[in-house]
């Protein structure tokens, strides 16, 4: 028997069957950088994919391996159609189009809950991570989710979110990122705390800005150096 | 109960009062001093919200500052709301427990609305 | 007492995390120091060091790394001053070449400070404080930084903006510097105007930002000294001097300060080291200056008498305080850019001085070939001051 090969791909997005992207925004880094942060497509995906096959081995460096690894197969699994609703958003250099972070979700375990995956800084020290956090979470929201479980692989995670947060442990979900016990979002700490205190980025973003992103996904030339302060050669040749 | 009020040490020679203690008196340097009674209102003299405070408070933010009793000063926590924290208030010290060093609970004064 | 001159200084790697020993990074720094000197015939060798017993778990330093470097038969001692343990030592060193003991003397400050988390670093430093009046509430030295500013604010109208500035300026300064652990450019939209600074750069103590502080570091620094007597002999370099040294007090309970934003022990090491050198204030080409925390760039450079008190914040406005400035204070980006591993900062002040004079500061070298510089290194809260000048022979 043949298999179609649409047959193994999910269904439609429940609450998002448009698919309708993240509306992009800027958002002013302490260096002066206006970082573009939005939704990017398949197509955009795969050219950010190659900046994990250096990442994944970078064994015994804040976990760097494994969120690697697993953004990797999430990342593969999105472009072939084999994960249901997620999204991939971007935090780019609008001058250079570089990026700068990656963050991804899925929006439901049911219409209601979303679940996120990983959240990644290819350059460090800038906040990256926790605005880009902050914009995924916005997606979730925006879309309808009432609350979104997390989970954190390294202990840096687990301040960003679950402490800077305040987010409320769910110890009795199951998170789907290994089954380890969760830490959720309500809508109420969304709406009360978060947006209010830690949601930034103005919108729209000049066209100037998101142009230069648009046309020009560049990979940091040494994403290796720029975590570990280590030139590529140097860290794998240790 | 009687109510625990700061102490400063005075000096039996030139009769500086001192706090914290010394081996000698920062004044005359004579080495012999009386426990005194200090008043337990005082005014703030500076202050700071912490945010990251140090191991041992089990607190996300910790009000601290210094407090002008007249002849000596105290450094202390505060019990306060971070927006009624106003520099030259009046401030009352109650004792209470402010840190646990080694896993030993240590107590101190806490200065709040009198 | 004979002159003494300062022959060698070398830095090691750039500053940040050291992967190796505290032992490994101080030797790649005194090596620095002997190649820049091109003599290992050292007499002594003082270790500046604050903490690595308690979070090293290494204690005499100072013999380990003779042994280390095969520095035999170079006697040595570690100095524990808390974070003017570098200054201290160099001092010390001076002291036993001025005296005439030794000929020549190695000082190499050191501090690895990563391997521990961030809220013990702080509490390690905090043990500095007053153990019954001040440690026990959960006084940090961020937090007497922030009673400072609250005072400065309030007293002389320096603002959050004041101290941004000096952070611009310090980050600027630190680009330049192949050894400075920050090498990040920051604007004022991206720490402080703009809505998502409040993230960017957070309040730590109210009310400083993360950006008005140092951050923790890993590094070493080494300098090597000699008779001038010596130096001029063996030395190929320009010779500079150490013109003067001084080092002043105040009460541990900064509560206890009759003017908590006067540091008396500042003004009381500079008088010394002035007074000593035979220089006046206007003298001096450029000073590194103590910035634990930006507000104590201000307080000391009025404290040392460089700006009358409650000014410093009106130069630096003017921009006076930079590189190309009237009056350049920290080219190398100071403790908030280089980093501040507490024992390293007083000898890396050193070497800073020393390049600069010399002309070998590169892209951050100040113009106009300075002859008289000046440090200064602050230990405790500002109980316990080092002052260091230096002049081009």
């Amino acid at each position: 028997m043949s298999v179609d090969e649409e047959m193994l791909r999910p269904p439609q997005n429940k609450i998002n069957p448009e698919n309708t992207p993240y509306p992009s925004k800027f958002i002013n880094l302490a260096d002066g950088t206006k970082m573009v942060v939005r939704q990017i497509n398949r197509d955009e995906v795969k050219q950010v994919i190659p900046l994990f096959y250096d990442i994944v081995k970078l064994t015994d460096f804040q976990y760097y391996d494994i969120v690697g690894a697993r953004i990797l197969g999430e990342l593969l699994a999105y472009i072939n159609y084999r994960v249901h609703d997620e999204y991939v958003i971007l935090g780019q250099d609008g001058n250079t189009g570089e990026v700068l972070g990656l963050v991804n979700s899925r929006l439901t375990v049911n219409p209601k809950v979303g679940i996120s995956l990983h959240t990644m800084t290819f350059k460090r020290g800038l906040r990256v991570g926790a605005h880009l956090f902050v914009a995924k979470m916005e997606n979730h929201f925006l879309l309808g989710n009432e609350e979104v479980y997390i989970v954190a692989e390294s202990p840096i995670g687990f301040r960003r979110w679950m402490e800077e947060l305040r987010l409320e442990p769910r110890p009795e979900v199951e998170h789907e990122l290994g089954g380890v016990p969760s830490y959720c979002l309500t809508k109420e700490n969304w709406e009360g705390y978060v947006v209010p205190e830690r949601l930034f980025g103005e919108r729209p973003v000049p066209e100037e800005l998101l142009g230069n992103c648009n046309s020009n996904i560049l990979l940091p030339e040494d994403v290796v150096f720029q975590i570990t302060r280590k030139t590529k050669e140097e860290w794998f040749n240790a | 109960m009687v109510e625990k009020v700061p102490i400063g040490y005075k000096c039996l020679n030139c009769g500086e009062v001192h706090y914290p203690k010394h081996g000698r008196c920062l004044q005359c340097k004579h080495r012999d001093f009386e426990e005194v009674e200090l008043p337990s209102e005082g005014s703030l003299v500076t202050y700071t919200i912490l945010k990251a405070p140090p191991t041992g408070i089990d607190k996300s933010s910790l009000i601290l500052g210094i407090i002008d009793l007249g002849e000596v000063r105290y450094t202390g926590q505060l019990e306060l709301e971070p927006e009624d924290v106003q520099l030259g208030m009046k401030l009352k010290a109650v004792w209470r427990k402010v840190r646990v060093i080694d896993g030993k609970s240590v107590s101190g004064f806490v200065w709040t609305h009198p | 007492m004979r002159d003494v001159a300062i022959i060698g200084v070398g830095m090691g790697r750039r500053w940040g995390r050291y992967e190796g020993s505290l032992i490994e990074m101080m030797a790649e720094a005194s090596l620095d120091a002997i190649e820049d000197a091109d003599t290992d015939q050292i007499d002594a060798l003082f270790v500046a060091n604050m903490g690595a017993g308690r979070i090293n778990n290494q204690t005499a330093l100072g013999s380990a790394l003779i042994d280390y470097l095969n520095l035999f038969p170079a006697v040595g001692a570690s100095i524990e001053n808390g974070p003017a343990s570098g200054g201290t030592a160099a001092r010390i060193g001076y002291m036993a070449i001025a005296s005439g003991i030794h000929d020549c003397v190695m000082v190499t400050g050191g501090e690895k400070m990563r391997v521990a988390p961030g809220p013990v670093v702080t509490d390690f430093i905090a043990t500095m404080s007053h153990p019954q009046a001040e440690y026990i509430y959960g006084i940090t030295f961020p937090a007497l930084g922030a009673m400072l500013a609250r005072i400065y604010f309030n007293k002389y109208g320096v603002t959050s903006e004041d101290l941004a500035r000096i952070a611009i300026k310090n980050h600027t300064n630190g680009l330049k510097n192949p050894h400075a652990h920050i090498q990040q450019k920051i604007t004022m939209e991206g720490i402080l105007t703009s809505r998502e600074a409040k993230i960017n750069n957070p309040i730590i103590a109210d009310p400083l930002h993360l950006y008005d502080m140092c951050p923790v570091t890993d590094g070493a620094a080494s300098i090597i000294m000699c008779s001038m007597e010596k130096a001029q002999e063996i030395s190929e370099k320009p010779l500079i001097r150490l013109a003067g040294t001084g080092q002043g007090m105040d009460t541990m309970a900064v509560h206890e300060r009759e003017d908590p934003t006067f540091l008396k022990a500042v003004t009381h090491a500079s008088d010394q080291a002035f007074s000593m050198a035979e220089l006046k204030r206007e003298n001096i080409d450029f000073a590194e200056v103590h910035n634990a925390f930006e507000i104590l760039e201000l307080a000391e450079l009025e404290s040392a008498g460089f700006f009358e008190r409650g000014k410093a914040h009106l130069a630096v406005r003017n921009g006076e305080t930079e590189i190309f400035g009237r009056f350049p204070v920290n080219p190398s980006g100071g403790l908030k850019a280089r980093g501040h591993p507490v024992g390293a900062t007083g000898v890396a002040q050193l070497c800073e001085l020393v390049w600069q004079l010399r002309g070998e500061a590169g892209e951050r070298q100040i113009p106009n070939n300075p002859k008289h510089a000046y440090a200064v290194n602050f230990g405790g809260f500002g109980n316990n001051v080092v002052v260091t000048i230096l002049s081009r022979v």
